[in-house]
Formats: structure tokens, C-alpha cells, sequence
């Protein structure tokens, strides 16, 4: 778009036809804007249909659910799926916890990682590039490896059975995140920093006062997909949680159709939309911050 | 940069040196005590037949490796063979589904903002609550799916009780949730200049050529990275196999006892048996030797990737 500026108001004869043949072509393709709307909707279609029965099915009665052929609309809508699924024993711990550890990661991984990252992009010190290569390991080789002892040493220290092994490592940053904010470290001038330390600033206050505000993107993103990430993870309190009243939201609904079986749908369905809500909202309110961080740094959840 | 010498310099060094110390503080803990120590005892554990009881464990050498392969695990082989066909279809897949989605939603037609909030939507749906979601869309008698394919006279697959139908149902989840791959190469895409196309198109380039010859080479950075990273997840695909794999197991028998990559083993994934190995058969020293070969395969691949990645991955023009 900002290009066209650039271009000589004279137009070569060749461009001349090219802007012509360009014209012609997009009168043509006219015709085809129906065709492109319609391919849109058909491949839209297979995503939209099982969002929006996970929606209708919450909102179905049990006969409703299992009748032949199935119903595209709810008949009678009902509450009862969601007052089950609210209902079911445990229901209000799990929310607490899962409140309690998303927000603890959030809040220590923004502020670890920030403050982890901080020497490896601004600090000239020895060992800076063997430390470094830690964190790239870290965050390349699976979990599975170190998984099992930890979770003995857990056991061992008498942390099993409390919140602490989602919470309290959270504390020693997170090597995705730390490679993340140093990279946005790395690209804030040095000249800013030199001239403060010229002055007789300390290192800890050049973090605070000039390099935090700068990088407070890339903070959004890191407590962004902490959030999510924190939210979605079955993986990790399904094998450090073993006491049911500490289980989150995810666990507690899989254990909770685990021992009552797939009969209760409605429950299940309202359930698994209840546990939808949070991440679209927040995608609803930061989706550029979320867009970004998935674009630029190819961040999943 | 020597820490001892003489002068400025050194006290200078020595001075950055302990600030850096005071801010990494925390990640040396972490480094310490969550990595350093657990992978020294995950390589000791290896080489034991340790069972989470006993202390110390008892040292049995290469045993656990041989294990795998002599059939005193009869399962390993199933898991291997399941974890290959998964990373086989589920990454080329993906890939392609990604990039196809993501070309439609680079067009320009009124209101493709909206189409994209819909592809990325599912993706916000939490693995559980996904996973719950397709059991009962491929419920075999009162799913969505099946009653439509019965309604075009079609097969109708018993999908997750089915052992040969398991693993394309967790594929069908897998490409539902695919909406960042989709926006990962929807970005890729809007880096191809469109001057490119113009100046093809005068060339007389249709559009397939168009797509092979400046699309595909131009975005081969993109493709590069979401092939790396669907790698490596795929290696280690566990939190939807483990939830469809249990819950369907243990609705279909009835009161009996959930399998971990049911039915009969055909979601039986690497990740899904180590941790049946480690935290239901108490076999944990086996199941560290399992998370060796396990992390063994992916680092070689990883680096087959990028050694490779110099013959047809192009940066920059």
C-alpha cells in the first residue's frame, strides 16, 4: 500500500497494460466473489459445526440429546445441563484452585522470566554464553525426562498432595519466555542504558525504570500464554495432584466423567463449555496481543 | 576477559559478573534442583529396575534397553508402530490443512475477519473440554458424525472404540484445534510480495505455477517451522490420546478398568506409555529408559531437520 507512493506518476507503457490487464482481471473476478464465499463457507463449515453443538448440546435436555435423528436446535433449551455440571461435588474447589495457580503463574513468570532474562541480554558477564545454551536445552529436549524423577523428588520433599509442584516452579522462570523477553532485551539500544549507567545508575534500577517499560509487549504476551497455558494443562496436575480436592477445572471434569461414565452428556457438554469461556474472552479482549504472540514466536495452547 | 588481572577492567567484570549472579539467582535454582538433579537421576534410573518403593534401586545395566526390543514388553513394538503413524499423518496433515486454510483466508473478500475468528476458535478450547466434545460428536450410535454418515447411506466407523478407527478420530480433533498452524502460515503468506504475482502473472503463470513457483519457495521458512515444531509435539502427544483413550475404554466395558491407549493399544502413544510404565505398573526405571529413547529420537530428528533445512528452506530475496 505504501508502495504505490514510490512508484513514477508516468507509467511506462508496459505498466500501463499491466494496470489495465489487472482491471480487467478484478471485473472478472467479480463474478467470482460468490464462488470465493462459498468455498469459505464450506471449509468453514466442519470447524463451526462442533463448536456450535458443544453449544447447543449444553443447552439440550437428555432426551433431547440422545434423540434420532440429532436436532440442530435445542427443544426445550434448558438450564439444567449447566446447573448439573456447576453442581457436581468439588465444583467450587476446583475453580478456586485453578484461580489460585493461574494466577500464581502468571504473576511469577512474568516477573522471573523478565528479571532471568535481563543479564543475558544487557549484562556482559563470564559464562553468558554456556548459561545460555542451558536455557536452549531446557527448552528444546521433551519433559518426559525429567518428569518421573521430579516427580519422586516431590514426593520425597512431601510436596505431592499440595498445590506446590504447579506453583512454586513458576519461581525459576520459564525458558520459552526468558528466550522470548531476551530477544526483545536484546533489541532496545544500547546507548540508553550506557549513558544511565554513565550517570551513576545502578544495573537494578536500568532494569526497572528502562528496560521494563520497554518491553511491556512482550510482558502482555508472556502473561497472556502463561494464562492459557496454565489454564489448559491437564498434563501436569494430572500427575502431581492426587488429592481431589486440589484438582483444577480440567482434571476435575475428566475425573468427574471418568467415574460417572459418558451418560450424562448434558452435564458433560455444559462442562466443557463452561471451560471454554475464559480463553475466549481473554481472546475476545487481547486478540491482537494473542495474534502476535502466535505469528511472531509461533506460541500454541 | 579475564576475571583476575589488574585495573578497571577486572573489578569491572568481577562487579557485572555478581549483579548478573543476583538476577539469575532464581533460574539457577530452578536449573539446579528441577533439571540438573532430575535428569542425573532419570539417566541413573535407567539403569535400574527402581519401582518408586525400594531405595536404593538396584543397577541391571542395559536391561531396560533390551527390554524394549527382546519382547519381554510386549507393548513397545505396538507403541512404536502408533507413534509413527502419528507423527506420519498427523504432521503432513496438519501441514497441509494449515496451508490450504491458510491461503483461503488470505483473500480478499468482504468480511475475512470474521472467517478467520472462526477457523481460530476452536483452538481456544481447552484439551479436555475438546476432547469431551469429539467423544460425543463420534459417539458410533448417537454422534453427530455418525447419524449424518448414516443418513448419506455412508460407513459409519465406530471411531473410538474401533481400534482401527482411534487414531483418525484423535486426527480429525487434532486438525479441528489447528487454528494457530493456520495463523502461523497466514502470516508467512502475507510476506509474499504481491509485485511477485503481478510481474508472473504478465509472464503468462497460471496459477498453479504461481503457487509452486514464488508461494511455496517463499514460505518454506514457515513450512520449516511449524514441520519442526509439529514434530516434536507429535513425538509427544499425550493429553488427548490419555483423556479419549480412558473415557472411551471405560464407557464401552462397562464398569471395567480404563485402558491408557485403548482400545487394544491402537492409541497406545510413546508419551501414553511411559506414563502407564511410571505411574500405573510402578515400573519406573523402565519407564526412564523409555523417556531416554524417547528424547534420543527427537534430538536426532530435530537435527536431521535442520541439517536439512539448508538444501530447501529459502531466507530472504
Amino acid at each position: 500500500m505504501a508502495r504505490s507512493s514510490e512508484r513514477p506518476t508516468a507509467l511506462p507503457k508496459w505498466a500501463a497494460d499491466a494496470r489495465k490487464a489487472r482491471a480487467r482481471a478484478k471485473r472478472f473476478r467479480g463474478g467470482g466473489r460468490v464462488a470465493r464465499h462459498a468455498v469459505l463457507i464450506a471449509l468453514a463449515l466442519p470447524f463451526v459445526i462442533p463448536f456450535y453443538w458443544l453449544i447447543i448440546s449444553a443447552f439440550k435436555t437428555n432426551a433431547d440429546l440422545t434423540s434420532l435423528p440429532p436436532t440442530f436446535w435445542p427443544h426445550p433449551w434448558t438450564l439444567g445441563d449447566l446447573h448439573d455440571a456447576v453442581g457436581i461435588s468439588g465444583f467450587s474447589d476446583y475453580v478456586r484452585n485453578t484461580a489460585y495457580i493461574t494466577i500464581f503463574n502468571v504473576i511469577a513468570t512474568v516477573v522471573s522470566s523478565a528479571i532471568i532474562a535481563y543479564p543475558f541480554a544487557r549484562i556482559r558477564f563470564r559464562g553468558r554464553e554456556v548459561l545460555f545454551a542451558f536455557v536452549l536445552i531446557t527448552l528444546i529436549l521433551p519433559p518426559w525426562t525429567t518428569l518421573i524423577p521430579t516427580y519422586y523428588l516431590y514426593k520425597w520433599i512431601g510436596w505431592l498432595g499440595t498445590l506446590r509442584p504447579l506453583t512454586w516452579p513458576a519461581l525459576t522462570g520459564n525458558s520459552f519466555f526468558i528466550f522470548l523477553l531476551r530477544q526483545f532485551m536484546m533489541s532496545i539500544p544500547f546507548d540508553l542504558s550506557d549513558s544511565a549507567r554513565i550517570d551513576g545508575c545502578s544495573e537494578y534500577r536500568i532494569f526497572w525504570h528502562i528496560i521494563v517499560p520497554l518491553v511491556k509487549p512482550a510482558l502482555a504476551t508472556t502473561a497472556l500464554f502463561t494464562f492459557l497455558w496454565t489454564y489448559n494443562d491437564f498434563f501436569n496436575p494430572l500427575i502431581f495432584l492426587n488429592d481431589p480436592s486440589n484438582y483444577t477445572l480440567s482434571l476435575g471434569v475428566y475425573q468427574f466423567v471418568m467415574n460417572h461414565g459418558v451418560a450424562n452428556v448434558g452435564a458433560m457438554m455444559a462442562y466443557a463449555l463452561i471451560l471454554s469461556i475464559p480463553p475466549i474472552l481473554l481472546f475476545f479482549f487481547a486478540q491482537r496481543t494473542m495474534i502476535r504472540g502466535v505469528t511472531m514466536s509461533g506460541l500454541k495452547f | 576477559m579475564a576475571i583476575r588481572g589488574h585495573g578497571r577492567r577486572s573489578l569491572e567484570s568481577r562487579h557485572n559478573f555478581r549483579t548478573a549472579m543476583v538476577f539469575l539467582s532464581p533460574w539457577l535454582v530452578g536449573m539446579l534442583g528441577l533439571w540438573l538433579l532430575p535428569t542425573g537421576l532419570s539417566l541413573y534410573f535407567a539403569f535400574t529396575d527402581y519401582t518408586g518403593a525400594v531405595w536404593p534401586p538396584h543397577w541391571i545395566g542395559f536391561d531396560n534397553f533390551r527390554a524394549m526390543f527382546d519382547g519381554t514388553d510386549p507393548d513397545f513394538m505396538t507403541t512404536v508402530g502408533v507413534t509413527v503413524w502419528w507423527v506420519v499423518f498427523s504432521v503432513p496433515s496438519a501441514l497441509v490443512a494449515g496451508l490450504l486454510l491458510a491461503m483461503l483466508l488470505n483473500l480478499k473478500v468482504r468480511g475475512i475477519a470474521f472467517y478467520r475468528t472462526i477457523f481460530f476458535l476452536p483452538s481456544l478450547v481447552p484439551f479436555v473440554g475438546s476432547a469431551l466434545l469429539f467423544l460425543w460428536l463420534l459417539n458410533p450410535q448417537t454422534g453427530l458424525v455418525n447419524q449424518s454418515l448414516g443418513w448419506l447411506h455412508l460407513y459409519q466407523p465406530g471411531w473410538f472404540s474401533d481400534p482401527s478407527w482411534a487414531k483418525p478420530g484423535l486426527l480429525l480433533q487434532n486438525i479441528w484445534a489447528s487454528g494457530a498452524t493456520v495463523l502461523i502460515f497466514l502470516a508467512g503468506l502475507q510476506e509474499v510480495p504481491i509485485d511477485l504475482y503481478e510481474s508472473a502473472s504478465l509472464d503468462g503463470a497460471g496459477s498453479i505455477a504461481r503457487f509452486w513457483h514464488i508461494t511455496l519457495p517463499i514460505i518454506t521458512p514457515t513450512i520449516y517451522f511449524n514441520l519442526i515444531l509439529g514434530m516434536i509435539n507429535s513425538f509427544q502427544y499425550f493429553a488427548q490420546a490419555f483423556v479419549v483413550s480412558t473415557l472411551a475404554t471405560s464407557a464401552s466395558s462397562a464398569g471395567g478398568s480404563p485402558e491408557v491407549g485403548g482400545p487394544v493399544g491402537s492409541t497406545l502413544f510413546f508419551s501414553l506409555h511411559i506414563y502407564d510404565q511410571a505411574f500405573q505398573q510402578g515400573n519406573v526405571g523402565y519407564a526412564s529408559a523409555l523417556a531416554w529413547v524417547l528424547t534420543l529420537v527427537v534430538i536426532v530428528i530435530t537435527l536431521v531437520l535442520v541439517r536439512s533445512s539448508g538444501k530447501w528452506v529459502h531466507y530472504g530475496a
